[in-house]
């Protein structure tokens, strides 16, 4: 009877009490984070059967929404709101530098006469599309396009519908980590400098290369326990970058995060073997997030950086 | 798409077209996080609570005048009651005392005069008729007396006639008795002027008169003090 209370109860405290679940949906897992202020009340990290999620689209919808809503109903988070990014595969971003140097009349008319130029997957109707403008004193008007495909969007849609809970934000993973990272990067004064942000998980690793305020290039490399194919295609990386933007110094700096961080002497050590400024990104370490509360998530401190960048437009006044 | 110049790290949704597409906000609202509502619900609670206390301690006050005032009005119908009783016992001795005053006024004004008696007596009382003893018993009244010769039967019968028209007496004289004692045993002759008289007894009822009537009648018959009485016991206005 007191369960039954409980049920009853439940959809009326979620309403009375409205939480928010943040999760990081990838193809591999996907790690829900729930907050109390800065202090971390819920982490976890699903892996995911393969097969299940490719590319970011989930193959298997209702799987999926029965795994993440058996998931949110064990754990107590019945009929929460949902933010979540959507998998780095699943988005694509293109970043426009305007010829005239300024903002046209009309942006959108003018990316669609250029959308071959775009090299979009998808034709352009069946393309959601975001843009993001910046016009800064002195610079070429820059508009950051960011793309995703109709039918995928929906295919997520559906899935949290199927799973009872509202979805109010999707957003792609890579605009979310620029965010996280932009403090750091106006605090390390790397202006003009690239930033080589480094995703290491044990199926391989995600490098993320932002430019200013954007990020401009995105390969996948090998994973940690491969150090030289890792290092190689990073050096790889880079040689490319410096074809195409000689004037930005000797040297990237590079950031780690991911739920394979490495510890601080196996970061000292590719920072050594590189040659590059090397930092680690844990949430918890940098005081971003409190974990005090909750066991086992300060081994999950190094995969939070898309969480937090979701999350800090929240927590920002 | 639209034309946006917003801050660079601001929330970029990929929902924005969807939501458009299902006619819905392009924007969702901010969830805002639990305090801040807790907060706003526990001050309009709160509010409501004091609302409701200020109500009940109004309604007290309120309840406490009326019940003060109803234990004021309580006690009316008692005093009422009272009074009223007060009203009943003053209303019985007021009557009573009318009915004493009237009786005390119908005795006075029944009452008859003696000398109104007597000067009527002595005007209807013919010539060789003496009245030697008047006897008023109630409203009834003894007349003995003597009557001369000659013709002491026509004298008594003129007595009565006179008594029965006189306005003091009612009209019932009746002759009780009527004799002639026996003259005292002498020797030798008897002169004519030593024959005893006729003794007579008559009996006749006073006249109910009333206060209209009896007040000239007295004056007439020279009873001033039962006509004063009469007269102040009229101003009064007690007489029936």
């Amino acid at each position: 009877m007191l369960s039954g209370v409980q049920d009853q109860l439940g959809p009326l405290r979620a309403w009375l009490f409205p939480r928010r679940v943040h999760l990081h949906l990838e193809d591999q897992a996907i790690t829900a984070m729930a907050l109390d202020g800065a202090a971390v009340s819920w982490l976890e990290r699903v892996p995911l059967p393969q097969g299940l999620c490719v590319d970011g689209q989930p193959r298997q919808v209702e799987a999926l929404a029965d795994l993440l809503g058996d998931l949110l109903v064990e754990r107590g988070f019945t009929g929460v709101s949902l933010t979540a990014t959507l998998p780095p595969a699943a988005a694509q971003l293109r970043l426009v530098r305007w010829a005239s140097g300024r903002l046209p009349q009309d942006p959108d008319l003018q990316l669609l006469r250029q959308q071959s130029s775009l090299a979009l997957s998808d034709p352009w109707q069946d393309l959601d599309l975001q843009r993001r403008d910046h016009e800064g004193s002195g610079q070429r008007a820059t508009s950051l396009v960011v793309s995703a495909p109709s039918a995928l969007l929906e295919s997520w849609i559906s899935l949290f519908n199927q799973a009872a809970v509202r979805l109010d934000r999707l957003e792609a993973v890579q605009l979310c980590l620029c965010r996280a990272l932009q403090p750091l990067r106006q605090q390390a004064g790397s202006g003009r400098g690239l930033s080589f942000l480094l995703q290491l998980e044990a199926w391989g690793s995600a490098l993320l290369v932002i430019d200013g305020d954007w990020p401009v290039f995105q390969r996948t490399l090998p994973s940690s326990q491969e150090p030289a194919a890792l290092l190689a295609g990073l050096r790889r990386c880079w040689q490319f970058l410096q074809t195409l933007w000689p004037d930005r110094g000797p040297s990237p700096e590079l950031f780690l995060h991911g739920g394979a961080l490495l510890d601080p002497v196996q970061t000292d050590g590719l920072a050594a073997a590189l040659g590059w400024p090397c930092q680690r990104l844990d949430a918890f370490e940098r005081g971003w997030l409190q974990d005090a509360t909750v066991a086992g998530a300060s081994e999950l401190g190094g995969a939070l950086l898309p969480l937090w960048g979701l999350v800090m437009t929240e927590q920002r006044p | 798409m639209s034309r946006s110049v917003v801050p660079l790290h601001a929330p970029l949704d990929l929902l924005r077209q969807r939501r458009l597409v299902r006619g819905l906000p392009a924007d969702p609202g901010r969830c805002g996080p639990a305090r801040p509502l807790l907060l706003q619900g526990g001050a309009i609670g709160a509010g409501l609570v004091v609302l409701v206390l200020v109500a009940s301690a109004f309604a007290g006050l309120r309840d406490r005048q009326i019940s003060a005032q109803l234990d004021a009005l309580n006690a009316l119908p008692a005093q009422s009651q009272g009074l009223e009783r007060q009203l009943r016992l003053d209303q019985l001795r007021l009557r009573r005392q009318n009915e004493a005053n009237a009786s005390l006024a119908r005795g006075l004004a029944s009452l008859s005069s003696g000398s109104a008696l007597l000067s009527q007596l002595a005007a209807v009382t013919p010539q060789g008729v003496q009245i030697t003893e008047v006897a008023v018993n109630g409203q009834t009244l003894t007349l003995k007396g003597r009557a001369a010769d000659p013709a002491p039967f026509v004298r008594v019968n003129a007595l009565s006639l006179a008594l029965a028209q006189a306005p003091l007496f009612q009209p019932d004289v009746k002759v009780i008795q009527l004799s002639r004692p026996a003259p005292p045993a002498r020797a030798g002759a008897r002169p004519a002027s030593a024959a005893p008289q006729l003794e007579w007894t008559l009996r006749l009822s006073l006249a109910p008169l009333p206060p209209a009537r009896q007040l000239p009648l007295l004056q007439r018959l020279g009873a001033d003090g039962m006509a004063v009485r009469l007269q102040e016991l009229q101003r009064l206005g007690v007489l029936p």
